[in-house]
C-alpha cells in the first residue's frame, strides 16, 4: 500500500539528514579537516540531534597484526596458556612469572613482558585457539577466513558506513582476500609510506597548488572541465566523478606533516637504536595508524610482524629482549590510542579501535629447546584487543599435558575444531567491528549468534 | 410521490450519503486472508522509486543499462595507459627526479591501484580518492613539461599534433592546444574555462599550468 504523505514527508527528511551527515563528514574526511568543526556546523544548520547521529562511528577502526613465518610466537610470550603459564614445566617456552588477570570473561594469564597490563580485565585481549598451524607462510589462511570471506575485506565492508580518505592501507605483502562490498586497498611498502598516501606534490611548499587560492582554483576549474565531459553526467558514471572530484580537492591539502613520524613519538614507543628492525617497523606502523585515524583518513591498516622464525629466540636468549621491546611498542600504542580523541567522533580512539594478531604458527609452547614449528594438535591462535565488545580471556585451551580444548558455538568446552573455531574467531572479530551489531554482521556470519556468547550484547 | 418528488428525494439522498463518505467502512476492504492490508497489518511497500517517465527519458538517451554500462562507465586509466598518455604529451614518464611526473608515476605503481601479478591481484579498474589523486598529482606536475612540450617542434607531442598552440603570445588558450591536450575538439566553454583559470590564479604562469593540470586531469580521469 502507498504511503501516507506524511509517512513520505518524514522518509524523505531521513534520507536528507542522511545525505547530509554523509557528504558533510566525506567532505570534511577528504578535505582533512576537523570534524569536530563539521559537526559544529551540522549542530546550527540541522540541529543538536544530527550532529550526535554524525558523530558516532557505526563501526570501529581496525589494526590486523599479521605475524606470520613464526613471528606468531612472539605474542605467546605476552599471553601464554593458563595452565601452561601456572604450571610452567621444564622445557616448556614459558617464563616464571605471569599472573592471572582479575575482571576478565574467561582466564587470562599476563606474562612479565606483557603490554597494556592497566587495562580493565573487561578490556583485555580475547584469545581464540583457533584454525591450523600453517607454519612458514606470511599469508595464512585458517586464522583469516570468514565463510569463504577475508576478515580484514569483511572489516572493510563494515566500515564503509564510516567515510574515511583511504578506507583501507595494506603494507609489504599482507593478503587482505575479498569480502562482498569491501574497499580495495591502497598498499604501501612500510609504515612511512602511508604519509606518502595522503601527502601530495603539487600541495608541497614550492608546488602547484601550495598557494589555498590555487588549489581552490583548481578543484573548481576541475569541477568545471569535467561538466564538459558529454558523459560526466551518466547514472554509471556519477560515482566515479564523484571520487575524482573529492580526489581533486585533496590534491590541495598537505597533511604529511600531521602524519610524520618525529622523535616525541618514537620516544613514546621506546624505539631507539637498540629495537630490533623488525620491532621497530611494527612501531612506526602504528605511530602513523594513530596520526591517520585521528584525522579519519583511513579506517583499517593490515600491516605485517617480525616474520623472523625465531627458533633460537629461548637457546639464545632474544626471549630475554624482544618481548620487552615489543611490549614497549605496544604499551605506546595503546597509550596513543587512549589519549587520542578521534577527530571524528570526539572520543578516545582506544574505545574505538580493535585490534587483531594473526599468524601462521605459535610454535610448540611446551618446547622452547630450539622452538619447533609444531603446535599440539596442529592448533593455531589470533589475539583479538576488542575495545570491550569480546568477552575477554582465553575460549579454548592447551594444558600442561599438551591435551587440547576447542570451543563450540554456545562457547561451551569442546573438542577442537579449526575451522568452526576459526569461524567463530573471525565471526567476533567482525562483531566487535560493527560494534556489536549482529545484524551488521549476518551477511557474513552466516547466521552465528555471537552476542552474548563471545561477544557482550548490544546496550539498549 | 410525484415525479419531482422522487428526483428531490434522489438528490438529496445522494448529498447526504456523499457527505457521510468518510465514516462507512472502505468499499475495497480486502477479504478476510488477504495478504494486503493498510500500513499497520502489512508491509508498507515504497511506491516512490523511479519514475517511470524519467526512467524512460534516461533509457532515450542513454540506451538501456547493458549498452550504457559498457559504453559510459568510468573505468580509471591503467597504469600502463597512464604512461602511455604522458609520453604523448611529452613528458618523460622514466624521469627519476625527485617529485617529477615521471618520479611520481614510477613510485605510485600501488597508489595508482597497477596490477600485483605475484600475489595474483589483477589491475584495479575502479577509481580510489587514492588513485585518482596521484594521478592527478602526475599531471600537476607534468604541466611545466606540458607547456614545454608545445614550444618543441621535436617533442613526441608536436609530432602527435603539428602546429598546435596552447597559448598565445597574449597567454590566451588556443583551441588546437586544448584538443591535442584532451583528445576530443575544444568547445568554446573549454576555452572560457581555461582562460579564466589563467586570469584568476596567484599569477600568469600559474595560472596556465593550473589550466593544463586540470584539463588533463578532467579529460582522463575515465579511460
Amino acid at each position: 500500500m502507498a504511503k501516507t504523505p506524511f509517512a513520505k514527508r518524514d522518509e524523505h527528511h531521513e534520507l536528507t539528514r542522511r545525505a547530509l551527515i554523509k557528504w558533510s563528514v566525506a567532505a570534511g574526511a577528504a578535505l582533512g579537516v576537523s570534524r569536530a568543526k563539521v559537526f559544529e556546523i551540522l549542530e546550527r544548520a540541522g540541529g543538536r540531534d544530527v550532529a550526535y547521529a554524525a558523530s558516532e562511528n557505526a563501526t570501529t577502526r581496525s589494526v590486523h597484526i599479521v605475524a606470520g613465518n613464526g613471528g606468531l610466537a612472539w605474542f605467546t610470550a605476552f599471553w601464554p596458556h593458563n595452565d601452561i603459564a601456572a604450571a610452567v614445566p621444564a622445557g616448556a617456552a614459558v617464563k616464571p612469572g605471569g599472573t592471572l588477570v582479575t575482571g576478565t570473561d574467561n582466564p587470562l594469564t599476563l606474562s612479565v613482558d606483557a603490554p597494556w597490563k592497566t587495562l580493565p580485565g573487561a578490556n583485555q585481549v580475547t584469545a581464540f585457539l583457533c584454525g591450523n598451524n600453517e607454519t612458514h607462510t606470511r599469508q595464512p589462511q585458517s586464522v583469516v577466513g570468514l565463510n569463504g570471506n577475508n576478515i580484514f575485506s569483511v572489516a572493510s565492508a563494515l566500515q564503509s558506513s564510516s567515510p574515511s580518505v583511504i578506507p583501507i592501507i595494506t603494507i609489504g605483502d599482507v593478503d587482505v582476500g575479498t569480502a562482498p562490498g569491501s574497499a580495495r586497498p591502497a598498499n604501501v611498502g612500510n609504515g612511512d609510506g602511508i604519509v606518502g598516501l595522503f601527502n601530495s606534490a603539487a600541495s608541497r611548499a614550492g608546488g602547484l597548488l601550495s598557494k589555498t587560492t590555487d588549489a581552490t582554483l583548481y578543484k573548481a576549474h576541475f569541477d568545471a572541465f569535467t561538466q564538459l565531459n558529454r558523459a560526466a553526467n551518466r547514472s554509471t558514471t556519477k560515482i566515479a566523478y564523484t571520487t575524482a572530484s573529492g580526489a581533486a580537492n585533496f590534491l590541495g591539502t598537505n597533511l604529511s606533516a600531521k602524519l610524520q613520524i618525529v622523535q616525541a613519538d618514537l620516544d613514546r614507543y621506546m624505539i631507539n637504536g637498540n629495537t630490533r628492525a623488525n620491532v621497530a617497523a611494527i612501531g612506526r606502523s602504528l605511530i602513523v595508524s594513530v596520526k591517520a585515524f585521528k584525522m579519519g583518513l583511513t579506517n583499517s591498516v593490515v600491516l605485517p610482524a617480525m616474520d623472523d622464525d625465531p627458533h633460537g629466540a629461548w637457546d639464545g636468549g632474544d626471549i630475554n629482549t624482544v618481548p620487552g621491546q615489543m611490549q614497549a611498542v605496544f604499551n605506546g600504542f595503546m597509550s596513543d590510542l587512549q589519549n587520542t580523541v578521534d577527530d571524528n567522533t570526539m572520543k578516545a580512539l582506544g574505545d574505538d579501535t580493535v585490534i587483531t594478531i594473526h599468524g601462521d604458527t605459535t610454535k610448540d609452547p611446551l618446547t622452547k629447546g630450539g622452538w619447533p614449528d609444531g603446535s599440539p594438535m596442529n592448533t593455531n591462535t589470533v589475539f583479538v584487543y576488542s575495545a570491550g565488545h569480546l568477552k575477554s580471556g582465553w575460549w579454548g585451551s592447551i594444558d600442561r599435558a599438551a591435551n587440547v580444548k576447542g570451543f563450540d558455538a554456545q562457547g561451551k568446552p569442546a573438542t577442537y575444531s579449526s575451522a568452526n573455531t576459526a569461524k567463530y574467531a573471525m565471526a567476533s572479530i567482525a562483531y566487535a567491528i560493527a560494534k556489536r551489531d549482529e545484524r551488521a554482521i549476518s551477511n557474513f556470519a552466516n547466521g552465528l549468534t555471537i552476542s552474548g556468547v563471545f561477544g557482550r550484547p548490544k546496550d539498549l | 410521490m410525484s415525479r419531482i418528488g422522487y428526483t428531490l428525494a434522489i438528490l438529496a439522498s445522494s448529498v447526504l450519503a456523499s457527505a457521510c463518505t468518510d465514516d462507512l467502512t472502505p468499499t475495497n476492504t480486502p477479504p478476510a486472508g488477504s495478504t494486503s492490508g493498510d500500513e499497520s497489518t502489512t508491509f508498507d511497500h515504497d511506491n516512490s522509486g523511479i519514475s517511470p517517465w524519467e526512467l524512460l527519458d534516461r533509457l532515450t538517451q542513454e540506451g538501456p543499462p547493458q549498452y550504457t554500462s559498457h559504453m559510459h562507465s568510468c573505468a580509471k586509466v591503467r597504469y600502463k595507459t597512464l604512461g602511455n598518455v604522458l609520453t604523448s604529451l611529452g613528458v618523460n614518464a622514466a624521469n627519476a627526479t625527485a617529485l617529477s611526473a615521471g618520479d611520481l608515476y614510477t613510485n605510485g605503481f600501488n597508489a595508482l591501484g597497477g596490477p600485483n601479478y605475484a600475489n595474483r591481484i589483477r589491475e584495479n579498474i575502479g577509481i580510489t580518492t587514492s588513485g585518482a589523486s596521484r594521478e592527478f598529482d602526475i599531471f600537476a606536475a607534468a604541466s611545466d613539461e606540458v607547456i614545454a612540450a608545445f614550444a618543441n617542434p621535436s617533442s613526441t607531442l608536436m609530432t602527435r599534433c603539428p602546429g598546435a598552440v596552447l597559448f598565445d603570445a597574449n597567454n590566451t588558450c588556443q583551441p588546437s592546444g586544448i584538443t591535442c591536450l584532451i583528445g576530443t575538439p575544444a568547445t568554446s566553454s573549454h576555452l572560457d574555462f581555461c582562460n579564466l583559470t589563467i586570469t584568476s590564479a596567484s599569477d600568469v604562469p600559474t595560472g596556465k599550468r593550473l589550466a593544463v593540470a586540470a584539463m588533463l586531469a578532467a579529460a582522463y580521469t575515465c579511460e
